[in-house]
């Protein structure tokens, strides 16, 4: 009887306490993306509300399944809450896969939001981050987007599948994003979206990796820096295609399948000056041919080794050198100095801005090509 | 109770009550007018009065019609004493002299059991129990002759636990059928029963029975006490017995095993555990026992044992599925969305779309209402069974969500859970995780995750607390026990099962071979 007593008073001080509530579902609004711009020198949050659609149920009659909901205010909580004005339902912030940052807010200052987004318990740390280009967040999630019925979840399907399949763009989950933004020595870059117009309307598309710098968005890596990127970045990464001209004046093209690869950035010091070296390592298989030369033979491999080692320096070559002169250390060498000789990070770490760009790079690529689909000889077509 | 006394003191030349302290009259006359006024108003009994022998003896024979075997006291008692006596004895005289009631005993009547009863209280229990006694003049002593006889239900396998390898017998409402087949698997005499006499209206035989060597000697004890401890006015059930001798009474988790198969009775008690039966009832106890009853079935030693072990795995998550499902679902929608999927999440929303009740409220009303279904199939009759299913399958499964008054995805759990609880081989454990499963449903519907967190804390906490007869009732896991502890989540082979689960006290736990065991 007194272990009942205590548990009914354990029941009661617990329901007294706050902070637990139950939301049931016919009061909630399911929210897929979070958005956030500056407009007028105020924040801007626009919400993609995904609508429940019973399966078995056509939707594609209808409207489209989603509605986009925001709203002006002074802080980004000011905002968010005055969508309650106009809105009858709370919104689930926790199911929200995808940040759009708006091209306006990156480029003036991410301090405007980045507190209240990592302070909320509901906004998802894991969930996938994107800056809008030339579009507003609120312009990308009232697109629709081909087979998908969500901008929101189409966006990170699409940074996961183009990662495995052509391998320009890295995805950068917010938690990451931010704590880059908080860390000194390295700089947050996020994928960037924009909206172009296709056979089939307006639609989505990945465009670019932008770069940041502080708090501020400095400029953007294109296709083929956001790819060097992709190759500098320490770690494993697997998937993707690289393009080499084909060997022995062929005018055709050589594709290799990126199928792993290793990188292992380096600080050294030489001439007291910092050099980074990056030792990357691949494997791949070849892929395809758009030539009808008999290329794929065994003396030709070391050739083909070759064009593709080229082709991942030049692309890693392209992307330093952009960075370098955007000035942004996005491929946090700092941090690797500042781990790898603390009292030169002591040093260097007041005017990191100017040793950064002149730091030089030695770039060593290893690349072995290694199967060939099962077909061991090129199509020669007579 | 001193009213009573008074006015039992004032008839109490004729009251039965003294009647039954008295011990058996000499003379017949005596004994048949007390009889009478013992056994006034009881339509089925029999008392027949006879004389025998030269000189010509008054006997007289009482039984209650319909317990008894006649044949037998036709062939075994009445004809050897009136026309064997005659036909055998050529010599006239020839009781002259000697002690009829000794001649009459041991030579001339024949039923395979006999005792001499002193009292009339012993005539009134002999009867009482199916047995004949024989009053004869001028002695001071009857005969009880054992004549029981009487229907029974045939042996039928047991509903109640079925399984498809293994024995099919299961026990039937008389108590010596059940020994006997007990016995008839366990050809040692180191198989003991002993018996008790349980409710002082009832008098019921009661039984309990263990391997001698195996079982730990303090437990019997312990046992016998608790059993002649019990004193009430009748025994109908082994529940009965239950409800008296386990450790925590108000305990909602099951101490013994109830269970009609002999060959379960007889497998516990070559682990050293102790049998409890009671005539009249084909449940048989088993103590002690601990939690494996919920995952554990007798089948799963007749199966070869890796589909026995994965069977008891799957039988594992279904406890876990059955005690906890809806109360997840329910902390999950009302609390703790964002564990769910996002395409799940818009399926359950959208169905979940004009549900005017809360999901707690939701769960709690399919739930009530398959538990209700469940207990109706139980009591109807097997012509309207299959009618009740339909409908109550038309209510909840198609109408009510038609109705929109409760939503698919929470039909689904409640049927998944409904499934689960089907799995458990005992009955006994899933009423327990059936009412358990209410408890969770309302931590959850207050308090979501933490809620159910709680409970568990608390019924873990009762759990390891609770001991069945000395035994920790989550051993060997708490405890934990390693060379038991395989033979829990997996049916050990019997190759490699050297020795019996440990229980304190116990005498010999060598199962095999030299007994070491692998696991420890």
């Amino acid at each position: 009887m007194k272990l009942l007593r205590i548990i009914s008073l354990i029941i009661i001080i617990v329901m007294a306490g706050s902070g637990c509530s139950a939301l049931e579902l016919n009061d909630a609004a399911i929210v897929a993306g979070i958005g956030m711009e500056l407009e007028d020198q105020q924040l801007r949050v626009s919400l993609q509300l995904a609508q429940p659609v019973l399966p078995g149920q056509s939707s594609s009659l209808s409207a489209p399944p989603f509605k986009v909901v925001s709203e002006t205010g002074r802080s980004f909580n000011e905002s968010l809450k005055k969508i309650g004005l106009s809105f009858p339902r709370e919104p689930l912030l926790s199911q929200a896969n995808l940040i759009i940052l708006g091209e306006k807010l990156s480029q003036t200052d991410l301090a405007l939001v980045a507190d209240a987004s990592i302070r909320s318990p509901n906004i998802r740390k894991n969930s996938v981050i994107a800056v809008a280009r030339a579009a507003s967040p609120e312009e990308i999630f009232n697109t629709e987007v081909l087979m998908e019925s969500l901008s929101a979840t189409a966006i990170p399907k699409m940074l996961k599948n183009q990662e495995s399949q052509i391998g320009i763009y890295k995805s950068v989950t917010y938690d990451e994003f931010l704590n880059k933004l908080s860390t000194p020595g390295i700089e947050a870059v996020a994928p960037q979206v924009t909206l172009f117009n296709s056979s089939n309307g307006k639609t989505i598309k990945l465009d670019g990796t932008a770069v940041f710098k502080g708090r501020r968005m400095v400029g953007y890596l294109n296709s083929r820096e956001s790819r060097g990127f992709r190759f500098i970045t320490p770690g494993r990464i697997a998937g993707g295609i690289i393009n080499i001209p084909a060997p022995f004046d062929d005018p055709g093209m050589v594709a290799i399948e990126l199928t792993r690869s290793q990188t292992i950035v380096k600080p050294e010091l030489q001439d007291g000056k910092i050099v980074m070296k990056i030792e990357y390592v691949g494997e791949g298989n070849y892929y395809e041919q758009t030539s009808a030369a008999d290329i794929f033979k065994l003396e030709n491999i070391p050739a083909l080794e070759t064009l593709t080692e080229q082709a991942v320096k030049g692309d890693i070559m392209a992307c330093i050198s952009k960075s370098q002169k955007l000035g942004s250390d996005i491929f946090g060498w700092g941090k690797l100095v500042s781990s790898w000789d603390p009292d030169l990070w002591k040093q260097a770490e007041n005017n990191w801005d100017k040793i950064f760009p002149g730091i030089n790079a030695e770039i060593n690529v290893k690349f072995d090509i290694r199967r060939s689909y099962l077909t061991d000889k090129s199509l020669v077509l007579k | 109770m001193r009213y009573m006394k008074s006015k039992e003191e004032q008839d109490q030349a004729d009251s039965p009550q003294e009647i039954l302290k008295a011990d058996i009259y000499s003379s017949l006359e005596d004994n048949r007018q007390a009889l009478n006024v013992l056994f006034e108003s009881c339509s089925d009994i029999v008392m027949r009065d006879f004389d025998f022998g030269t000189p010509e003896t008054g006997g007289l024979m009482i039984y209650f019609d319909g317990l008894v075997n006649k044949d037998e006291i036709e062939q075994n008692i009445l004809r050897p004493l009136l026309l064997g006596m005659d036909m055998l004895d050529t010599k006239d005289d020839d009781l002259l002299g000697k002690d009829i009631f000794k001649e009459v005993k041991n030579k001339i009547i024949s039923p395979a059991e006999i005792k001499s009863v002193k009292t009339l209280d012993e005539v009134c229990h002999h009867v009482s129990s199916g047995d004949t006694v024989l009053l004869i003049d001028g002695y001071g002593e009857g005969i009880a002759a054992g004549t029981r006889g009487w229907e029974t239900r045939s042996i039928a396998s047991p509903e109640n636990e079925v399984v498809i390898f293994g024995p099919k017998e299961g026990f039937n409402e008389t108590l010596r059928f059940n020994t006997a087949q007990i016995r008839r698997r366990l050809k040692s005499a180191n198989f003991k029963i002993e018996s008790f006499v349980l409710g002082r209206i009832t008098k019921t035989d009661v039984i309990m029975c263990y391997i001698k060597d195996i079982a730990p000697a303090g437990m019997i004890q312990e046992i016998k006490k608790r059993i002649s401890e019990i004193d009430i006015d009748g025994v109908l059930d082994t529940n009965y017995v239950k409800e008296f001798i386990v450790d925590d009474n108000k305990s909602l988790f099951s101490q013994v095993i109830h269970t009609e198969r002999p060959d379960r009775v007889c497998g516990q008690l070559l682990e050293g555990r102790i049998c409890i039966m009671v005539d009249g009832s084909p449940m048989a106890l088993i103590v002690p026992t601990t939690f494996s009853e919920y995952i554990t079935s007798p089948d799963d030693y007749y199966t070869y044992f890796i589909p026995a072990s994965l069977i008891r795995i799957l039988r594992f998550s279904a406890f876990w599925i059955s005690l906890l499902l809806p109360s997840l679902y329910v902390a999950l929608i009302s609390y703790h969305q964002e564990m769910i999927p996002t395409a799940l999440l818009l399926t359950i929303a959208a169905s979940r779309e004009g549900v005017p009740f809360p999901s707690f409220v939701e769960a709690f009303l399919l739930e009530a209402m398959f538990e209700m279904l469940r207990e109706a199939g139980i009591r109807l009759p097997r012509a309207v069974g299959p009618a009740v299913s339909i409908v109550g399958a038309l209510i909840i499964g198609d109408a009510a969500v038609r109705a929109g008054l409760v939503s698919t995805p929470m039909v689904v759990v409640v049927a998944a859970t409904g499934i689960a609880s089907f799995v458990s081989p005992s009955y006994n454990a899933s009423l327990i995780v059936r009412i358990l499963r209410f408890g969770f449903l309302a931590a959850s519907g207050m308090l979501g995750f933490l809620g159910i967190m709680i409970l568990l804390v608390i019924m873990l906490i009762r759990m390891v607390s609770l001991t069945s007869f000395g035994v920790p009732y989550l051993a060997p896991l708490a405890p934990v026990d390693l060379s038991q502890i395989s033979d829990i989540m997996v049916r050990r082979p019997w190759f490699v099962n050297n020795r019996r689960p440990y229980l304190e006290g116990m005498l010999n736990r060598t199962r095999q071979g030299n007994g070491r065991d692998d696991g420890s």
